[in-house]
């Protein structure tokens, strides 16, 4: 059964105080003058193995082996000890203290004192050896490997290397991503829109900030829409630092933010948007036409609005018959293609206005033949065919004439009016134009006004979907059935989402259609800039 | 803690349950994250949220520094907080790495992470050290201060000079011998963690060296050559279990010496980071 025991140790050479405390979870405690005893006495006479104390169930007792006395009576073998014992070897004095029953007790102190005078030793000591500090080299937390030293030592690392890093072109090493393509050209120049920290990109509604703010400062940016409830900064959506090359590439979820309910100025609910739009697929509504209304205002109709989706243009256009595949040309029979009207811009985006001349002349050709000549009749107004001809008839078909200038005019007058008896009987205004035309009197013509752009709200790009993706034109449009000038023959939204789906991969970001700041510019494009201009800039 | 319990295995191993419920969290949150975000980082909704997480455990296993100094708070136990701080100082790396969407360079921001990384893993080490090392120090006996240690090497050189003291050459050269062998060198208690041997010759070794002293030593100093050798003897067991145990002891203490002072510098590179992104409205 091990015991607990307390060793306290009175050495002179150590100012005679309590210096160590030992506990030990043995039964046996070993004195001798070999280090490893439990109780090591320093003296030349005393053995390596001097004594022991052992205690066991029957009690506490001393074991000599050297020169031991109990109570100043020299014992030689195992004897029994009691409370306040005292046991001498060579110069120490050994006291065994049992505050409870010495048979029973687990807790046993034992004094060890040294009888030398406490000076005399000190003195000796010093006069004969130094005092080596040896074991205490090994301490880490005195070494130079201890937490302090190296906490000041990475928090100066730290400090030189923050301060490199905030100087001239490492100045980088402070920003949290590398720049957009379009502004890798300010990598190493910070400041170049860190002009202001805490303002520098604020909201643009503020007049004041719009008039110093970094982006805007070479940035011509047109307000979204002069009834949005606010403008946000351009961070809002245009995040740089980002691993965002394409930075105009933003994402749906900054429209959504207004859009799926969209209020404008006033906090009144959007009347003239659809004010609930999250997504492509499910909640945004079918495209609009544009239509100029009545006074000139302009209209909005859903291609889903079969009862007021009608083509209003003043010109008669029967598509089954221009895509017949028995077509008399203005040679032969021939087919049609929608190209051969529809041609797509040089850009790529939309197709190039129709024109008569282009378009309509190779097959609805304007040449009368007259007995003073054949004419070919420019397409235009009336007014002006009615001049053409007067001047070719003053020029062409008053040769030989004889009379007075009133029988002259006289002459040309009528011979006017027989010329475009036959030009209106011979080319008919009225296949193409809604016209009307009486006797002497000049055809009306409605302008046509044919429109440039149908889904004005958004971009849209022929050339990717015709000529990259080799699409047929009737693939969206359907027009090989359409008889009346009135169809309007516009892809539905259900035909975009055929392809621009989640589930079918092309995309349906909203900037893939739309444009959040319309035509908006860099402001410094001007042409014929050197290099140093532009790194400059 | 129970019997067979370790820091590791506390409660069942409740904070790593947490610690694995968490991490399963977050790789399903960064799921999604990444099928909503293509561009992911720490400017974006998701990484600001993994940012301010981090932040939260960052301080909280800060905290444990100061609250296992704390002796009269109750505050949890101190077992549990350093349960927390190993398993939640791992998952930081993982929250960290989510916040800057896995993408780092060259910039004070990623500095954060990579000196996360050296403290992490310090950590790691250090609680492999706490859970294995005391075991083996057991095996070198009752612990033995520097102070005592200091105050016996003393004693025993002192015999041993005051032995050879005026004895032939050969006997103080051997007291000489004795006296240096394992005598510490520079840096020593870095180095020492490193050693297998300690300079210092067993038993048979020392008796092979002197086979020759035997032979020359007069035969008057006969006597006290066994004391000396008693002494060397005596010497060298003590050193070798004393730097046995200084060994372990100072691993026990090494991985701190990066751990903690890279925490605290770790603490101003993540405030240094957060006051950049908000100053230049970054975020």
């Amino acid at each position: 059964m091990p015991f607990e025991i307390t060793v306290k140790r009175y050495l002179a050479s150590e100012s005679a105080e309590e210096i160590k405390t030992f506990k030990f979870n043995s039964s046996v405690i070993s004195i001798g003058s070999d280090a490893n005893r439990a109780i090591y006495l320093e003296e030349k006479e005393i053995e390596v193995n001097h004594a022991s104390i052992e205690l066991d169930d029957s009690g506490c007792f001393i074991v000599p082996s050297g020169k031991t006395y109990l109570n100043k009576d020299q014992v030689t073998n195992k004897s029994r000890l009691k409370n306040n014992d005292l046991i001498e070897i060579g110069k120490y004095k050994i006291t065994v203290l049992m505050p409870g029953d010495p048979d029973k007790s687990s807790s046993i102190i034992i004094n060890v004192e040294e009888d030398v005078d406490v000076s005399k030793i000190n003195k000796e000591s010093e006069d004969k050896y130094e005092k080596v500090e040896y074991f205490s080299r090994y301490n880490l937390v005195k070494s130079i490997f201890n937490v302090r030293v190296f906490t000041l030592l990475f928090l100066l690392l730290f400090i030189a290397g923050f301060y490199f890093m905030t100087k001239g072109e490492n100045e980088k090493a402070l920003s949290p991503g590398p720049l957009s393509d379009a502004h890798s050209l300010f990598e190493n120049d910070c400041k170049k829109c860190h002009v202001d920290s805490w303002n520098s990109f604020s909201e643009l509604s503020d007049d004041n900030l719009r008039a110093n703010h970094p982006c805007l400062s070479c940035h011509n940016v047109n307000v979204h829409n002069d009834n949005e409830r606010f403008t946000p900064n351009c961070v809002s959506c245009h995040k740089e630092h980002n691993d965002n090359i394409n930075l105009s590439q933003t994402y749906n979820k900054f429209c959504i933010k207004c859009h799926s309910d969209l209020t404008v100025k006033g906090g009144s609910k959007s009347v003239n948007y659809h004010n609930k739009i999250i997504d492509f697929e499910s909640t945004h509504p079918e495209f609009a036409v544009t239509r100029a209304g009545e006074k000139y205002k302009d209209i909005r109709i859903r291609l889903d609005n079969k009862k007021e989706l009608i083509d209003t243009t003043p010109i008669k256009l029967n598509h089954k018959v221009h895509l017949a595949d028995d077509l008399r040309g203005p040679g032969e029979i021939e087919k049609l293609s929608c190209d051969s009207c529809h041609q797509i811009s040089e850009k790529g985006d939309y197709t190039v206005e129709i024109t008569y001349e282009k378009d309509c002349e190779r097959c609805h050709s304007l040449d009368v033949y007259f007995d003073y000549g054949n004419l070919k009749i420019p397409h235009g107004d009336p007014k002006i065919i009615r001049e053409f001809l007067r001047q070719k008839i003053s020029t062409e078909a008053i040769g030989g004439f004889k009379g007075t200038t009133s029988e002259l005019r006289k002459f040309v007058d009528t011979k006017l009016k027989e010329s475009e008896k036959i030009l209106y009987s011979t080319v008919k205004c009225s296949e193409c134009h809604i016209s009307e035309y009486g006797q002497g009197k000049l055809p009306v013509i409605e302008k046509p006004n044919i429109p440039s752009r149908w889904l004005s709200h958004g971009k849209f790009n022929h050339a990717l979907h015709t000529n990259t993706l080799r699409l047929s034109c009737t693939s969206c449009h359907e027009v090989s059935g359409s008889e009346k000038t009135t169809d309007i023959l516009l892809p539905s939204i259900d035909t975009c989402k055929q392809c621009h789906s989640e589930s079918k991969g092309a995309t349906s970001d909203c900037v893939l259609c739309h444009d959040y700041h319309k035509n908006s510019e860099l402001k410094f494009l001007e042409d014929n800039k050197t290099i140093k201009q532009i790194v400059d800039k | 803690m129970r019997k067979n319990e370790t820091i590791i295995s506390l409660r069942g191993s409740l904070w790593l349950k947490i610690s694995i419920a968490v991490f399963i969290a977050l790789v399903i949150s960064y799921f999604f994250y990444r099928i909503s975000e293509p561009r992911p980082g720490g400017g974006t909704t998701f990484g600001l949220v993994y940012g301010f997480i981090g932040l939260g455990i960052f301080a909280l296993l800060m905290y444990f520094g100061v609250r296992k100094r704390s002796y009269v708070n109750n505050f949890g136990t101190l077992k549990d907080w350093l349960s927390f701080h190993i398993y939640f100082g791992v998952i930081m790396i993982i929250i960290t790495a989510m916040h800057a969407g896995f993408d780092f360079g060259f910039s004070i921001h990623s500095l954060a992470f990579y000196i996360m990384i050296i403290v992490v893993v310090s950590g790691i080490v250090g609680t492999h050290f706490y859970l294995n090392l005391p075991a083996d120090l057991e095996k070198y006996g009752d612990e033995i201060s520097f102070a005592f240690a200091d105050s016996e090497m003393n004693t025993l050189i002192n015999r041993i000079k005051s032995v050879s003291k005026e004895k032939s050459a050969v006997f103080q050269k051997r007291a000489e011998m004795i006296i240096a062998s394992g005598m510490p060198g520079k840096n020593e208690a870095f180095w020492i963690m490193f050693r297998k041997k300690y300079g210092v010759p067993t038993e048979s070794e020392y008796f092979e060296s002197i086979k020759d002293d035997v032979v020359n030593i007069p035969k008057e100093e006969s006597e006290d050559f066994q004391k000396l050798t008693v002494l060397a003897l005596q010497k060298f067991d003590f050193q070798r279990r004393f730097l046995n145990q200084i060994k372990i002891k100072n691993k026990l203490r090494i991985w701190l010496v990066l751990h903690l002072p890279l925490s605290i510098v770790l603490s101003f590179v993540i405030l240094i980071h957060i006051l950049i992104v908000v100053y230049y409205n970054g975020i």
